[in-house]
């Protein structure tokens, strides 16, 4: 298996809007090798979101091919795609997206429901990722019972429960006051030293980028690196 | 899936409001639909209990009804003893009935309306052991017996009453119950007095026996047909002859569905309201869980299955409120003799389970389209509502 965990060759994105097309991403091309921590910036609206959607699975380039983990998920049906995201990519929300009606544990355990584990295999996962959040104590707590940064904390074990290959975080401190931001990112970089997981975060926050391994700016729809 | 039942049923929870009032909009559509057909069965219900199937009604020929039945005392004579009837030591057990229509009023001064005198002899209540007088209590010369319902819908027929109708007075001696059959909204006199006092003297309106096995009707028709006195006579069931009485239950099982489906319109559209909000106020939910990887068909049956859960909640809150009436004494009016049926409410497991089903449904279809629309949403349009 190649060193690269995502590989995305010549991706163009275009956007229709009122009948107009306007190109977000231009020819794009990334390496990202497996166990790194990338931290994307760069002005508002230069298209790191939807970067890190294709990645994710969850919008398609309008040319170009995306690979992630060896296999290739461009032109992927709809299913398939889905299938494929609930196993090997976990999600980090801006604003965190828990479901204000199930508890901190319910909503760890849902990417669950899309396996074949038992009642008991899901407790046991659930578990440990709200151990490694730090939130084991909250289990039973909705989200409105949870401060910012638990509910992120919250969201990072949801992230994490089916233990994904790739991380993607859409600016994930963007809500939160500068301790709490500071414990995600801690937590962040803890889940890619000791646990191995290849993240790639977007945010606006150089003190945030500091925390990767390698900061690349997004700038008219072209990549430009910077040494972290 | 127990979770995703979890989450369904707590988002009723929250927007607790809508969901009273979408709940309670398609409880009213079960409870009308209900009570419309608690009526209609309760009329029906005269017709399915009325007699057994093997007692059956011979009627003058080219009439299906009592009150317009005449049959002379030679060919009553006759008919007796066709055989294919059950019997006792006495002979067979033929009750000779004289159908006679009059006139009372209300027992709160209203408008007089009709009602039954049935002429009867001992044989009357050989043939319907149902019928239970109080004090075991026979009509003979002015004393007369009274359906216990009927009692209640007209005036003078308590007991100790003197009623006036015909040539003369009558007292009322006792109330009878016949298991909620017909005979309960009649009032009984001695067959001679009656037959007397309305000039019908030696005529009678209908014969009723009980046959000694179902295929006997065939035969017992052919046998009349052979002597000349009883060829203008024709047997067919009791239950047969009531259904054919009972066309008002008919037409209230049509109007009722067809009111039912308009109200189930309103009720629908409400759930279709309730459910487009909770769809457009939980759209980045639903993106959320299609990030996460749940599938189109998912979303859309969570959504349709908390629509559905609404109407059924309804429907069970209809049904507690339509029960009550199960039960409740009315009166129709008989299309046929024009005279007053009394008759209960009547609501059976099989109905509350349809009401419950309505229920269902109206939630299921109105929650469709809002269903379809969460599920059609693509993901990233949804994650970006705020
Ligand atoms: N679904 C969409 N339809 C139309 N235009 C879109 C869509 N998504 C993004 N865009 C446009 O594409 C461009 C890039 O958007 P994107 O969200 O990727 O930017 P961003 O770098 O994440 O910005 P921000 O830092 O503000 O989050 C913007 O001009 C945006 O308006
Ligand atoms: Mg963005």
């Amino acid at each position: 298996m190649s060193d690269a965990l995502a590989e995305v060759t010549g991706v163009t994105k275009d956007y229709k809007r009122d009948k107009q097309s306007i190109r977000v991403l231009e020819a794009l091309s990334l390496t990202i090798p497996r166990g790194d921590f990338l931290a994307l910036m760069g002005p508002s609206g230069s298209g790191k979101t939807t970067l890190l959607n294709l990645l994710a699975g969850i919008d398609q380039p309008t040319s170009g091919k995306i690979t992630v983990d060896g296999k290739t998920i461009t032109g992927l049906g709809e299913g398939a795609l889905a299938k494929w995201r609930s196993r090997t990519t976990g999600f980090i929300f801006q604003l965190y997206n828990l479901i204000p009606v199930l508890t901190a544990y319910e909503n760890v355990e849902l990417p669950l429901l899309l396996t074949s584990l038992s009642r008991a295999e899901r407790r046991q996962h659930v578990m440990q990722a709200l151990d490694i959040v730090g939130l084991s104590d909250r289990s039973k707590h909705f989200p409105r019972q949870l401060s910012g940064g638990q509910e992120q904390r919250v969201a990072i074990a949801r992230a994490i429960v089916v233990d994904p290959v790739l991380l993607l975080a859409d600016e994930p401190t963007g809500d939160l006051d500068a301790k709490s931001a500071d414990e995600v990112l801690t937590l962040l970089q803890r889940l890619n030293r000791e646990f191995r997981k290849t993240i790639v975060m977007v945010t606006h926050d150089p003190k945030a980028a500091a925390r990767a391994t390698r900061i690349l700016h997004l700038e008219k729809g072209q990549l430009v690196e910077t040494a972290a | 899936m127990g979770l995703i039942l979890k989450y369904n049923i707590r988002n009723l929870f929250v927007r607790r409001v809508s969901t009273l009032m979408t709940l309670a909009g398609v409880a009213m559509v079960v409870a009308v639909f209900l009570v419309l057909m608690a009526l209609a069965q309760g009329i029906l219900s005269i017709g399915e209990t009325t007699g057994d199937p093997l007692q059956a009604i011979i009627l003058q020929k080219g009439t299906n009804a009592e009150t317009s039945s005449g049959i002379p005392d030679e060919a009553a004579d006759e008919a007796e003893n066709v055989g294919m009837v059950e019997r006792d030591p006495n002979g067979p057990i033929v009750a000779r009935d004289l159908f006679i229509v009059i006139m009372l009023p209300r027992p709160d001064g209203g408008a007089p309306a009709n009602l039954v005198v049935r002429g009867v002899t001992g044989r009357a209540f050989d043939i319907r052991p149902e019928v239970k007088v109080d004090g075991g209590k026979r009509p003979r010369g002015s004393d007369i017996i009274v359906g216990r319902p009927l009692s209640k819908r007209f005036a003078h027929l308590n007991v100790g009453d003197k009623v006036h109708f015909g040539k003369r007075d009558w007292n009322v001696i006792g109330h009878f119950d016949a298991d909620g059959q017909a005979w309960e909204s009649e009032v009984w006199v001695d067959l001679p007095e009656i037959q007397a006092d309305a000039n019908r003297k030696n005529t009678v309106s209908s014969l009723f026996v009980r046959l000694n096995r179902p295929e006997d009707l065939e035969a017992l028709n052919e046998q009349l047909e052979k002597s000349a006195n009883t060829k203008q006579l024709k047997a067919m069931t009791v239950r047969d002859y009531f259904k054919g009485q009972t066309g008002t239950a008919q037409m209230l099982q049509v109007v009722g569905g067809f009111i039912t489906f308009l109200l189930s319109l309103g009720a629908g559209l409400g759930a279709m309201n309730t459910m487009y909000a909770a769809v457009g106020n939980r759209a980045r939910e639903i993106g959320t869980l299609r990030a996460l990887g749940f599938g189109r068909f998912t979303i859309l049956v969570s959504f349709l299955f908390e629509s559905a859960l609404i109407g059924l909640a309804g429907g069970a809150l209809g049904c507690l409120i339509a029960l009550p009436v199960n039960g409740l004494q009315t009166g129709t009016m008989n299309w046929v003799s024009f005279t007053e049926t009394a008759f209960s409410f009547r609501i059976t497991p099989a109905m509350l389970g349809v009401g419950l089903g309505i229920g269902g449904l109206v939630g299921a279809v109105g929650g469709f389209l809002p269903a379809l629309a969460a599920a059609r949403r693509p993901i990233l349009a949804s994650l970006r509502a705020t």
